[in-house]
């Protein structure tokens, strides 16, 4: 019997963007690790300090509570810097000129590693980690990206004890998403990803069009790229909570959740609304939700704001974000939901597997090359705009509507089983137990 | 007083979102959404004077457009501030929302110890928070330093968290006391001569500070240099072969470093500066060492100097430290790696081909020169252990032994022969071109690869996890021409089994105990040594082969703990 099937394997886990965390980016990993234990493994987490969130860039310890109390979590204090937002640790050189300090930092942080702000936790997390595998010998080293410095925690381990590891990029290192054009630092990445993938047991990608541009920049290294892709989180989205039956005398909710930024088309979104919600009686009383949060850490920015204001009377409401645990809640408040985000080919975007797991009808604006497109197209509720226009939206949202009254009949039904049943082959789960079983086959066998 | 705000009752905390502006409806609704604190919202205004400034509520704004408030006007406002923060009876947690805010804050709480000041709301929130949880002012302000070995002990990995003893300005003492002195197993500071946001950084780790015990007699602690990860592979080594002992390494490097090597302790030398940082340092890994190497002549703690700018490179802060942690009963040696105890005009005694004085090095000779004389300085009269890297430091430290070069185990992965392929792969990877005479190298690897002859690989700030890797896939390494040293990449080289081209003078050679099989190069002869290279593989290739079995002997760590280990028992 090896040694794996007797008690598992020790898996390092490195991501600095772990819980408490809260930008997107923690959910993947904490669904990675959750799927680890489930098969056996005994997880050590490598991530940032608990200052780091508490501090500089804000999380939500409820998130701790998803950790599986197994795991044993390393904490690496990360050197703030340019992010230290005390202005008594502030240098007389940062209060001064913070964008020429700024600048410099910059500069000189990225002479060793090619990754601004991060570049400076890969010293620190190299050591925890080489100390962790003297302490507890590591089987296996599992990183994820971005950031890209745990990479090199991976490739740290990999070369001075010889662990095999396992990379999963969220994102791309190498490119632009959302332009395909290249990083800034590609010169400087490229000899780092193409000595990582030569090395990797696999690398992840999100989705199978960033797969396929790596596997033609790295031909050599295509045999261990794999699409991984994400998927919606049933510790976060209980799909059977949703009531069947609405509270007589309460209004239609059409839900939008995600990000409110500058890329979101808030204000076709609520003309679109204002339209629609003259079209119909039944949405008289409804209100059109927006749940996420609102421009960079929270700040509102003068423009939602004021459409907010504006469209108030229409039954626009702007939620801010809502705590990962409550957003299941969020989910069965609703009665339609509205899927507009901006993307491209290479981009999926997270939200939309928790869109098709709740059964509900989704209204749609999208780019046509968008990637959610791949999961939404067959979806049987999906209402896509016919085309990007606040008639076009106003339109979907009727459809929607339509679908969503015809509910109760009979065709109406299927329809809602054969989406929640669409929506539960998505889950991260149904994504990440096949690619971990498939890496630990290799290392055993 | 120029403003009409009241402060905050005692253990209150207050909360105060301040800018130069007219605040809109959305931040007097946050401000008063929040909980656990009094909220205020103040405007720095100027008067018509140009020159009063006063703090001002929303509800006694005048009406209008305010006069702007600019970077003029921010010594008179970080005064305002200041008078009113100080009547503060307790914490205060400031965000300053715009630059004049910023300015005029960070100037008024040098002198104040109650107050935090964020950069903007959303922190400055957070603070609170953490205040909520139990955090004082100083504790949000000066938190714990980067520890490894508690990082990893506080997941539950490896031997449990303990505690030593950290005393600040206990008792009498004479201004000429260290403002660090390590004990058995405490720690002793005295504040005098320290800033203001030094003497907190230190007052906050008084009383008991937690740290990692090792399980081992003797414990072992080399730093700060690291050159070339030297440091972090000689205190692995000591942990894998020498029985009784363990051994960390503590590197200290300037945030602009090209390489990043392994250590177990890594500090920036601005991390490092701060007087709390190196008294973290002192309880992670001084305090418990019954033996210390100190690198390159250069400081591990500073001692004397509890400045924020204690100069990481400072040979009397060095020898400062050497002398008060032989006082303290802990074995201390010296070791040096290179350039810094390398005197040029030695070197250039020695070889014809010396790098130092010529036409083009002259200012970098003269640099050489003064600071290897402040290490001779700062060195005599030590009469410790002393070590060096390589052989021919010894003509410059003849009292010193010589403490092999450790490489990793992935230098010695099986690989296959060099020189087998049709066209040799030859690279020169120059850490500091000038003392490697990469401008002789370079002309003639350039054009023998132009005419086809090899393949030349010029490889410059390489990443040191991939050198193990890139050096399997060539078959020549031309590691120095002109200095007459035995480097780090030449030890790796042999590892893998590569062919090392280099100047190593005779009596260097000599000073090997088996003879080290590395081809000699000089500027003079690369070209010919290169050609029968070409034209005699086979022989060559039985040469490199050889440098895997020296490595092993020499390099693979198990000489370096016997060495350092029986030093240090000497």
């Amino acid at each position: 019997m090896t040694r794996a099937e007797e008690r598992g394997l020790h898996v390092l886990y490195v991501a600095w963007g772990f819980a408490p965390h809260q930008g997107p980016g923690v959910y993947r990993p904490l669904a990675t690790v959750a799927e680890l234990v489930r098969q056996g493994h005994r997880v050590t987490v490598l991530t940032a300090d608990l200052a780091t969130f508490d501090l500089v860039v804000g999380g939500d310890r409820s998130l701790l509570d998803d950790v599986p109390e197994s795991v044993r979590v390393v904490r690496v204090a990360m050197a703030p810097r340019q992010r230290d937002p005390l202005v008594n640790r502030w240098s007389a050189a940062r209060i001064a000129d913070p964008k020429v300090w700024g600048a410099a930092v910059n500069k000189e942080q990225v002479q060793a590693f090619p990754e601004y702000v991060y570049a400076t936790w890969q010293p620190r997390a190299e050591a925890a980690a080489t100390r962790i595998h003297e302490l507890d010998p590591v089987d296996l080293v599992i990183a994820t990206g971005n950031p890209y410095v745990d990479f090199s925690v991976a490739l740290r381990l990999h070369v001075d004890h010889g662990i095999p590891y396992v990379l999963d990029d969220r994102d791309s290192w190498l490119l632009d998403v959302y332009t395909g054009e290249p990083s800034p630092f590609a010169e400087r990445i490229l000899p780092w990803l193409e000595f990582a993938l030569s090395q990797a047991v696999s690398m992840w990608f999100v989705n199978e069009p960033i797969a396929a541009w790596h596997r033609q920049c790295f031909p050599q290294h295509a045999d261990r790229i794999r699409v991984v892709e994400n998927g919606w989180d049933p510790r976060f989205l209980d799909v059977g909570s949703r009531p069947s039956r609405r509270d007589p005398g309460r209004g239609l909710v059409y839900t939008f959740v995600g990000t409110v930024n500058k890329d979101l088309p808030l204000r076709l979104l609520a003309e679109a609304w204002r339209l629609a919600r003259t079209r119909s009686p039944l949405l008289a009383g409804a209100e059109l939700r927006v749940v996420g949060q609102s421009g960079h850490r929270d700040r509102l920015t003068p423009d939602p704001v004021a459409i907010a204001a504006e469209f108030a009377a229409d039954g626009l409401v702007l939620t801010g974000r809502v705590p990962k645990h409550r957003i299941g809640q969020v989910y069965a408040d609703s009665d339609v939901l509205v899927f507009l985000k901006e993307g491209s080919a290479m981009v999926t975007s997270g939200k939309v597997y928790e869109y098709v797991a709740t059964g509900l009808p989704i209204v749609s604006v999208l780019e046509p090359e968008h990637d959610a497109r791949r999961v939404l197209s067959g979806y049987p509720r999906w209402h896509d705009a016919v085309e990007h226009s606040v008639e076009g939206l106003a339109q979907a949202m009727l459809v929607a509507l339509d679908d969503h009254e015809s509910a109760d009949q009979e065709d109406g039904a299927e329809r809602y089983a054969a989406a929640v049943a669409y929506g539960a082959a998505r889950s991260r789960e149904a994504a990440l137990r096949p690619a971990l079983q498939d890496v630990f086959a290799g290392l055993v066998s | 007083m120029t403003s009409a705000v009241l402060a905050s009752d005692a253990g209150e905390v207050w909360l105060v979102y301040l800018s130069c502006r007219r605040p809109e409806q959305a931040t007097v609704a946050k401000v008063g959404l929040v909980e656990g604190a009094r909220g205020s919202i103040l405007t720095l205004v100027v008067d018509q004077d140009d020159s009063t400034i006063r703090l001002l509520e929303p509800q006694d704004l005048p009406p209008g457009e305010l006069t702007e408030v600019g970077t003029g006007h921010v010594k008179q406002a970080a005064v305002t501030v200041g008078e009113l923060l100080a009547q503060a009876a307790g914490p205060v947690v400031l965000a300053a929302v715009d630059r004049v805010a910023q300015l005029a804050s960070w100037e008024a709480v040098k002198e104040l110890d109650h107050v935090v000041v964020a950069s903007a709301w959303d922190p400055a929130v957070r603070v609170l928070a953490m205040m909520a949880a139990g955090a004082d002012v100083q504790e949000v302000l000066h938190p714990p330093g980067f520890s490894v070995a508690l990082n990893v002990a506080d997941a539950g990995i490896g031997p449990a968290g303990s505690q030593t003893l950290v005393t600040v300005d206990h008792g009498p003492a004479s201004p000429d006391t260290p403002w660090l002195t390590v004990g058995d197993q405490a720690l002793e500071v005295r504040t005098h001569g320290m800033s203001r946001w030094g003497v907190r950084a230190v007052a906050v780790r008084a009383g008991r500070s937690r740290r990692v015990i090792e399980d081992a007699p003797r414990q072992l602690l080399l730093g700060p240099a690291n050159y070339a990860g030297q440091g972090g592979e000689w205190a692995r080594a000591v942990r894998e072969h020498a029985p009784g002992w363990t051994a960390r390494n503590m590197h200290v490097v300037t945030p602009s470093a090209v390489l990043v090597f392994g250590a177990d302790l890594p500090l920036t030398s601005v991390e490092w500066a701060e007087p709390g940082t190196r008294l973290d340092l002192a309880v992670e890994l001084v305090v418990g060492a019954t033996d210390i190497v100190v690198e390159a002549m250069r400081p591990l703690l500073a001692v004397r100097d509890g400045s924020d700018a204690a100069n990481t490179t400072d040979q009397q802060r060095a020898r400062e430290d050497v002398d008060a942690l032989r006082a303290s009963g802990r074995n201390v040696a010296l070791l040096f790696h290179g350039s810094e105890v390398r005197r040029p005009r030695e070197n250039a005694r020695l070889t014809p081909w010396s790098p130092f004085y010529r036409q083009e090095t002259r200012a970098l000779t003269a640099a050489l020169e003064r600071k290897t004389e402040m290490v001779h300085e700062a060195l005599a009269g030590f009469d410790g252990p002393v070590l060096v890297s390589t052989p021919d430091l010894l003509d410059h430290v003849p009292a010193a032994a010589w403490l092999p070069i450790v490489v990793g185990p992935a230098s010695f992965l099986p690989t296959p022969p060099a020189l087998t392929g049709r066209r040799p792969i030859v690279a020169h990877a120059p850490s500091s071109g000038w003392l490697k005479g990469s401008e002789w190298v370079d002309p003639v690897l350039q054009r023998m690869d132009r005419e086809g002859l090899l393949t030349y690989r010029r490889l410059q700030n390489l990443p040191p996890s991939m050198v193990p890797s890139l050096l399997r896939e060539v078959d020549v390494v031309v590691d120095q021409v002109v200095l007459g040293n035995p480097g780090v990449l030449a030890a790796q080289a042999m590892a893998a089994g590569r062919l090392v081209l280099a100047h190593l003078p005779e009596r260097v050679r000599r000073r090997f105990p088996d003879p080290p099989p590395v081809v000699e190069a000089t500027p003079a002869t690369i070209e010919s040594v290169l050609l029968s290279v070409i034209e005699n593989p086979e022989h060559y290739s039985q040469i490199a082969a050889r440098g895997v079995g020296f490595a092993r002997k020499y390099h693979d760590g198990r000489m370096s703990a016997r060495i350092l280990t029986e030093a240090l028992d000497s």
